[in-house]
């Protein structure tokens, strides 16, 4: 007779060796705790983004949380705004690395966002490693080469970010710190460790939120940058980003956003073979 | 917690506090349950306690069942309100649970469970370290588990009563458990089977293996399960719903913990870009 084992009731094994990374992408994400994606966005995509991120930030509907600094315009929820600031939740080509690095198709976005940066604005480094107390950015990497990280962020440049010029920057492979990085004092430019990202407008970067990481200023024009971050399906949503009726209506139909916007969840319906505990 | 707690945790997964009930509490907590018991399937339903019948569970074994009452069943226990609601704080566990998970916590589940002779449950967990919402993790010296259960006795449960079993140390197994899917055998030299009496609570990691071994006695076994996990887990469907009125009554804390904290607010956020 066969053994009952603990998969027979549930799938817990969830995305084990399920494999949509390369080898060597799955082995930089391990050791620097982002990948670079160039060209995320076709340039029409581009264009529609940056028009939209540019008409949110002058107004914003109610279901789009608003917040205007001296530097900077932050935008929460901006998947509610539809069209591109909707589609890019969902991209495949996003989608298929989350599979891996959190757990097979048992992930959901948490979070989406929109930045107007202009010079002056800057982003302090975080903390990054063990020593973030923010528990829910883990990294999680295991022996058997299988991922389950926490929460994972893919942020999307809308215009060029060169060398120093309001580049995203990062601390590699502080994901893993054990300690406390001793830069909390320094400005950015004299942080050694910590490397810029140049990026083309239209690309981006999908890192583990646990990584130390930072944005330098802008130095002559605003930057508009997207971000969406996603985390494991039983990962509360971000306060400020719950899905409204009509987002919820009007992405029925699409499986793929549906499955991103479904409530937090353990446990698939259906995948429980008995009843009770 | 004491050293010795903490390193007996960490060693084994579990700890058994004895007489965290007083028995006057376990009285009422018994009676609320008889007085649930006294309703029929759809009268409890009604109330929002709806019964979910363990038979046909692949976890679940289930014995002989009474020709009355209830028989073999799990429910969600804070929709009866009354002293359920005493128990998502209770002074006498509450401070190990924070302790052991290392940072804001929620409840995010709390149930009933009934088991009369002839029922067991299969040993499950202690091999999945690759789920992440049952991990147990050590770090900087602090416990960081993301879910950790309480089990509360409301009846004495030896051995031959289907008590609570576990693995000691399988929480940190690296491997394939081979005794998952199986009713706990008391006498494997593995498992170690934990007798409790009325009033007595055992805390485990949701990564420790668990199950209970066959009830061979004629007495019911009674217990609660509460369910603690960080502040930015989910509450496990509908598990952790409370009755109505439950914030005009309830302590600040008590409603913290049920509606749980903010998820993504921590201690020493200032440091950080939590934005």
């Amino acid at each position: 007779m066969k053994k009952v084992t603990e998969d027979d009731v549930f799938d817990l094994r969830t995305g084990t060796h399920q494999r949509t990374m390369s080898e060597e992408e799955r082995h930089f994400f391990d050791i620097a705790g982002y990948l670079v994606l160039e060209d995320l966005l076709t340039p029409d995509q581009l264009r529609q983004a940056q028009r939209d991120l540019e008409s949110l930030a002058s107004f914003a509907p109610d279901t789009v949380k608003l917040h205007k600094g001296d530097f900077e315009v932050e935008l929460l929820n901006v998947i509610e705004h539809g069209g591109i600031l909707e589609d890019i939740m969902a991209m495949p080509r996003v989608l298929g690395y989350l599979q891996e690095l959190i757990w097979g198709d048992q992930y959901r976005l948490v979070a989406s966002r929109g930045t107007v940066r202009r010079p002056g604005s800057r982003r302090c480094l975080n903390q990054g490693g063990i020593a973030d107390p923010r528990r829910y950015t883990r990294y999680r990497g295991f022996r058997e080469g299988e991922f389950r990280c926490l929460m994972v962020t893919c942020i999307v440049a809308l215009c060029d970010a060169a060398q120093g010029d309001g580049t995203f920057c990062v601390i590699p492979a502080s994901h893993k710190s054990n300690l406390p990085h001793p830069y909390a004092e320094r400005n950015l430019e004299e942080i050694v460790p910590l490397r810029d990202i140049p990026l083309r407008a239209g690309s981006g970067i999908l890192y583990c939120e646990g990584l130390s990481y930072a944005m330098k200023s802008p130095r002559t024009r605003n930057h508009g940058w997207l971000s969406y971050q996603y985390g494991p399906s039983y990962m509360l949503t971000w306060p400020g980003c719950e899905s409204s009726s009509e987002l919820l209506a009007r992405t029925a139909r699409d499986a793929v956003k549906a499955h991103l916007l479904m409530p937090p969840y353990y446990h698939p319906l259906q995948s429980q073979k008995g009843k009770g505990y | 917690m004491t050293e010795e707690e903490r390193y007996l945790f960490d060693l084994q997964g579990y700890l058994v506090l004895r007489r965290v009930l007083p028995a006057v509490m376990v009285c009422q907590l018994n009676a609320e349950i008889d007085e649930l018991e006294s309703l029929a399937d759809e009268e409890a339903a009604a109330r929002g306690v709806a019964r979910r019948h363990t038979t046909g569970s692949i976890y679940a074994k289930v014995g002989a069942q009474p020709e009355k009452g209830s028989g073999d069943y799990t429910c969600d226990i804070l929709k009866a309100g009354g002293a359920f609601e005493e128990l998502i704080d209770w002074p006498g566990t509450l401070p190990y649970i924070e302790e052991m998970i290392g940072e804001p916590c929620r409840l995010d589940a709390a149930t009933f469970m009934a088991r009369h002779g002839g029922g067991g449950f299969k040993f499950h967990h202690g091999y999945a370290e690759l789920l992440p919402y049952s991990e147990y993790s050590f770090e900087n010296g602090q416990f960081k588990c993301v879910s950790v259960k309480i089990s509360y006795a409301l009846s004495d449960v030896g051995v031959e009563d289907g008590c609570f079993a576990v693995i000691p140390g399988s929480h940190k197994s690296n491997y394939l458990n081979p005794l998952v899917g199986q009713i706990p055998d008391p006498n494997h030299p593995l498992v170690q089977a934990l007798p409790a009496e009325a009033g007595d609570a055992i805390l485990f990691s949701e990564d420790l293996s668990h199950g209970a071994v066959e009830n061979r006695g004629c007495r019911v076994r009674r217990t609660l399960f509460y369910s603690y996990a960080p502040a930015f887990h989910a509450a496990w469907g509908r598990m952790a719903d409370v009755a109505e009125g439950f914030e005009r009554r309830a302590n600040p804390r008590r409603i913290a913990l049920a509606k749980g904290p903010s998820p993504f607010a921590h201690r020493g956020a200032s440091q950080v870009s939590v934005r």
